[in-house]
């Protein structure tokens, strides 16, 4: 099974699809005009030149300077955007209390007052097949399908656009909402980001998202890269699984989870990636110590929250040294929960949902395991000291180190020397990953709209 | 010790200039982080053109200028010659053009009327006016490369000034808002749309104003829009990295607003936009943020100090709409009139006397 590539913008490689969320990298992109889905339509493009750019290059190099203008005509870019709809209808409610995120989180705290809007009603739970120590997984389901059915007529399918004067912005399908609420819910949930090392951006190396959801039953044998229990849940999933974690990173795995993990015979090792080699069927990973074969790797470091909701709406964050997400804080007005916390397991999500400020996200490991774990040496995200880490910019480590070298570690300056982020995803992606690598504090300013709108 | 109130362009440029006279106490103090303010909000164009004469000559240097620098600075700043295209919807608009365009002329920077099917990808045929000398650059390129310059030399403050410390008709420091005192005994405000709330804390007029502006930027499509296009009520230009950018001319009052975006001024955008250039209909938008544009009275800006300033106080401010493409040479003239007291003419011309003596310069241009 060939798996959809896309040729990058700035360097022209043929680059994979890994996402399957709408708005990250590459999933939706424009062919002849017209905006397709990548995944679905199994796209496959390859290129046959690749190009030397490099933001070293680009700042650096006196004849790159001279003729930037004529030079950045050999970016791959669209040459048209056809016109796609009729335009939607604008329609300004106002609701007592307002959910963000259709996902187990968001469903619980449903009540009689409320309004919930997500782009995918019940979200990882459906796919994902790993056991919880707490409870039965069906009986969760079991539990959401009855709450869904009860407030059927307060749920509705769409995607937060982000904060304007006016109210919030949500996209249906058949119209634009602006939305004014007098307490918000965010329950945007979370999503695996792709690690950094030489050739991660190899075809056959996808998100646990798209993994679970399209991949499953096409791929038997999987390597998955993480270092947290949401890295063996993902393995579980697989008929046979290798788990790598990064060298010099503390791995945060419940006894629970290492159990199953054994018991369907798991290999969990580490160490750092120093080549990727891809055959027809077959996905090679080399490590200092060993090869490792698998037909496709997933990577599934840790279940970042979507924080760029929760900053939109107006919500300060904390960074977690210890698995490293941004976590957002809340106020009286806006409640987080579940995911957008940095949860991933489905029976803590919906105790979120009752009292958030009760749930600390080390409730998901063992006692002791969580709060005694000093932080990270290291990012969980650095496989290796090469690799692409801006997909719609193109950018590697090596440009981001480029902004290093010159003493920028924040996400915000690395951004206006690189121009991380500042692509088609908006940083949905790197600017987590990013602020991992250097420990950032802060990320970067996500502005509305956060998806494009097409009016 | 100098104090530089400000790290946007302005102050960074100043900072830079006054490190390449070897002056060695320089401190800047930031309320936010580096180019917060306009500087890192605007639209990255250069132009000669405007309305007024003192603003044409000062642009004929400030432009060389800014091109000559971005040949030295650390990073690339992405000149690119692109023009201004201005669309002419009325029998007024092409007789206001005919005088411009003879004063333009008179000046050196003539443009030319043109046929606007001569750029085919608008879906206007009427007349435009062309003025080629004009184009573009990546601010934040411009803004970085001064302050990598300067990291290691000077130190950078974050904290906000709250008092201008003045005795005996002297400077004195500043205080700032976590109650530290710094002295010095040169301060100089470059906080761009902040600078007028700083003049009223030494009870001086604050002359200029912030406007709140929005702007967005639409999804990537290959480079075909060269040139900034400027109709009724809109403008925009493209990006070297695809997207096009520009925003639309809505009043709104003139105090320090929330950066916000409104809904309606982002569809407000996108239609117009659509209306005027093929093959985006289906374009979508990425991205929107809002700044100001630092209002004086005139549309030009202020620099240098007043007769009846304490001594040691300076201000370079007040650009409305226009201050990213002169930073460069503003800084450097701020650098002579403070290091070496040579107070270049148009220190003089662009005096804040002028709004006490009623000579203002007749400025209309403001994009």
């Amino acid at each position: 099974m060939e798996l959809p590539t896309v040729i990058s913008k700035r360097r022209r490689r043929t680059i994979g699809v890994s996402y399957i969320e709408y708005g990250l990298p590459n999933v939706e992109i424009i062919v002849n005009g017209k905006r397709i889905n990548a995944i679905d339509e199994g796209y496959r493009k390859s290129s046959i030149v690749r190009l030397p750019f490099s933001v070293k290059l680009f700042h650096r190099n006196l004849f790159v300077r001279k003729f930037t203008a004529i030079l950045s005509n050999l970016q791959n870019l669209p040459n048209k955007y056809e016109k796609t709809q009729t335009s939607k209808t604008v329609e300004k409610i106002t609701v007592k209390k307002l959910i963000i995120g259709g996902g187990t989180a968001g469903i619980f705290s449903l009540d009689r007052e409320s309004l919930l809007i997500g782009e995918e009603i019940f979200g990882d739970i459906e796919y994902d097949e790993s056991p919880l120590p707490q409870t039965s997984r069906d009986e969760l389901i079991k539990k959401l399908r009855e709450k869904v059915t009860q407030f059927e007529d307060k749920i509705i399918k769409g995607k937060y656009l982000g904060k304007f004067d006016e109210g919030l912005l949500f996209e249906t399908g058949d119209k634009f909402l602006l939305i004014n609420a007098e307490s918000i819910v965010v329950a945007s949930g979370g999503r695996t980001l792709r690690p950094v090392f030489k050739k991660n951006y190899l075809p056959g190396i996808v998100s646990r998202e798209l993994y679970l959801k399209k991949l499953k039953k096409r791929f038997s044998r999987i390597i998955v890269l993480g270092f947290s229990n949401i890295s063996i849940r993902t393995a579980l999933n697989a008929k046979k699984a290798t788990l790598i974690y990064p060298k010099g990173v503390k791995p945060i795995f419940s006894k629970f989870y290492l159990e199953k993990a054994e018991e369907k015979g798991i290999q969990i090792v580490e160490g750092d990636i120093i080549d990727v080699k891809k055959e027809k069927d077959k996905i090679r990973i080399v490590t200092e110590k060993e090869e490792l074969d698998g037909n496709l790797v997933v990577f599934s470091t840790v279940k970042q929250p979507r924080v760029e909701v929760a900053y939109n709406l107006g919500l300060y964050y904390k960074f977690n040294k210890t698995l490293h997400i941004y976590q957002p804080i809340e106020n009286e007005k806006i409640k987080v929960i579940g995911g957008s916390l940095g949860l991933s397991n489905d029976f803590l999500s919906i105790l979120s949902s009752e009292n958030s400020l009760e749930l600390d996200i080390c409730k998901e490991f063992d006692p002791g395991v969580c709060e005694e774990t000093v932080e990270q040496m290291k990012s969980p995200y650095l496989y290796g000291k090469d690799g692409m880490v801006c997909e719609c910019e193109d950018l590697d480590m090596k440009d981001i180190s480029f902004a290093l070298n010159l003493g920028f570690n924040d996400v915000e300056s690395i951004k206006r020397i690189t121009g991380l982020g500042t692509g088609h995803c908006q940083g949905k992606v790197c600017s987590y990953v990013a602020g991992s690598i250097t420990k950032s504090n802060t990320l970067i300013s996500f502005r509305s709209p956060l998806y494009p709108v097409v009016l | 010790m100098i104090l530089i109130i400000g790290a946007g362009a302005h102050g960074l440029s100043l900072a830079y200039h006054l490190k390449k006279k070897g002056v060695k106490d320089v401190m800047l103090i930031e309320m936010k982080r580096i180019g917060y303010g306009s500087s890192g909000r605007n639209a990255a164009r250069y132009r000669y053109h405007f309305f007024s004469k003192e603003n044409v000559e000062y642009a004929k240097k400030a432009i060389p200028y800014l091109l000559s620098q971005a040949k030295e600075l650390f990073l690339n700043s992405t000149i690119n010659t692109t023009g201004y295209l201005w669309l002419l919807r009325s029998e007024k608009q092409i007789e206001t053009f005919k005088k411009l365009d003879s004063f333009w002329k008179g000046l050196g920077v003539g443009g030319k009327f043109i046929d606007c099917k001569e750029f085919e990808y608008l879906k206007y045929d009427g007349e435009c006016y062309y003025a080629p000398q004009d184009g573009s650059f990546h601010h934040d390129y411009i803004l970085y490369s001064y302050y990598i310059e300067i990291m290691n030399d000077y130190r950078i403050l974050y904290d906000e000034v709250t008092e201008i410390i003045v005795g005996n008709g002297k400077v004195k420091g500043v205080k700032t808002s976590s109650g530290k005192i710094i002295e010095g005994e040169k301060v100089v405000i470059t906080a761009g749309a902040w600078s007028g709330k700083l003049l009223q804390k030494v009870s001086l007029p604050s002359y200029i104003e912030p406007e709140k502006k929005e702007i967005f930027i639409t999804e990537a499509v290959k480079y075909f829009i060269k040139p900034l296009i400027i109709d009724n009520e809109v403008y925009f230009s493209q990006t070297l990295k695809g997207e096009i950018i520009g925003g639309t001319e809505t009043e709104t009052e003139k105090k320090l607003l929330p950066f916000t975006n409104s809904f309606s001024e982002m569809v407000k955008f996108v239609t117009r936009l659509k209306s005027l250039v093929k093959g985006i209909e289906g374009i979508g938008i990425l991205r929107g943020w809002s700044g100001y544009y630092e209002m004086t009275p005139d549309r030009s800006h202020v620099m240098g100090y007043g007769e009846n300033w304490p001594e040691g106080l300076y201000i370079d401010a007040g650009y409305s709409g226009h201050g990213m493409m002169f930073a460069p040479y503003s800084g450097k003239l701020m650098a002579d009139l403070i290091a070496d007291e040579r107070k270049d003419q148009a220190i003089i011309t662009f005096s804040p006397d002028r709004f006490l003596k009623n000579k203002l310069i007749d400025e209309k241009l403001v994009i």
